[in-house]
């Protein structure tokens, strides 16, 4: 594949996007301030004991976001938030059902984003899986599927952020690149 | 007497948020984990609900379903009702909620500014 073709297929637009919208969602729903790190080791395969899924697709591209995490650190957030307490932890269904939230909340707001350039996405139901799923089954480098690695750090805690992209229509491409107004509108009584 | 407020959510760890956040106010929460399971709670409990705050997405029955039975009959048809969404609320979607009477619309997750506002706005009514 030549450099041009490549480079026509540059993902930077839109992991920012979904870097940028993944690390405020994580702020407001952990009620903390979580710091955005690169992921040293890409081909780890293992980023977290779990992880939960969600799959934002439209006709145009499909992203597939992991979040990974381990029970211990969720946990950790939920007393924070007075959901569970050193006396009385989450339960691992609580524990996952808080991150298939997250997901759902994260993915929502990459839908809301792609509606204002344009895009009309849709959004899965989150999953949970074990979190070790990371091999990539071919090492054929394809232009229009790319991959991003992030982690999002409080303290002690963590997540690992991984996101699969799939790029059908490349005009896409253009509403990423897009300047869009994102000061979001939280609330509205009638 | 304290109001009654239900919390409509597919996510216990949602409700147990927004119940906890509500616990300042004193006021009573139900707890429902679709449209139906509200629908089944207010239909067998002795009292009116001063408020509903649902999810829009949610199995069995959506949100909007479980509003729509409310309003469509006479004993429940002015429960103040209020939808918290994950994904923005659309534009569609906004008209016919506001066109069934609901209260308002708040993005997840709700704040606690928000739980002040909309108790703010219950006790207006």
């Amino acid at each position: 594949m030549s450099a041009s073709e490549l480079n026509s297929y540059d993902p930077s637009h839109l992991d920012k996007i979904i870097r940028e919208i993944v690390s405020t969602s994580a702020g407001s729903y952990f009620m903390t301030d979580m710091s955005m790190h690169e992921v040293e080791i890409r081909d780890d395969f293992v980023y977290g004991e779990v992880m939960s899924a969600i799959l934002i697709h439209s006709t145009e591209f499909v992203s597939l976001l992991k979040i990974h995490y381990s029970y211990s650190d969720i946990n950790n957030f939920l007393e924070k938030s007075g959901i569970s307490s050193s006396e009385k932890p989450a339960s691992v269904d609580d524990i996952e059902d808080s991150m298939n939230e997250f997901a759902n909340l994260a993915g929502g707001r990459v839908v809301e984003n792609m509606g204002l350039r344009g895009v009309r996405c849709s959004l899965s139901i989150p999953v949970t899986s074990p979190g070790y799923d990371e091999i990539l089954s071919s090492d054929i480098i394809l232009a229009h599927e790319f991959r991003d690695y992030f982690t999002l750090k409080d303290e002690n805690r963590s997540l690992t952020i991984t996101t699969s992209n799939k790029i059908k229509d490349p005009n896409i491409l253009t509403n990423f690149k897009q300047e869009i107004e994102t000061v979001r509108v939280e609330s509205a009584f009638f | 007497m304290a109001k009654l407020y239900v919390i409509v959510d597919d996510s216990k760890i949602v409700r147990m948020r927004v119940k906890a956040q509500l616990e300042f106010y004193e006021v009573e929460v139900l707890m429902a984990e679709d449209g139906l399971d509200a629908w089944n709670q207010i239909n067998s409990s002795d009292r009116v609900p001063d408020l509903v705050i649902s999810d829009l997405n949610m199995p069995n029955l959506s949100g909007m379903e479980l509003l729509k039975k409310l309003k469509s009959n006479e004993k429940y048809n002015s429960i103040p009702f209020i939808f918290v969404t994950s994904i923005g609320f659309q534009e569609d979607m906004r008209e016919e909620a506001k066109k069934l009477g609901v209260l308002g619309w708040f993005s997840k997750p709700l704040k606690d500014e928000h739980i002040g506002l909309i108790i703010e706005k219950v006790d207006s009514l």
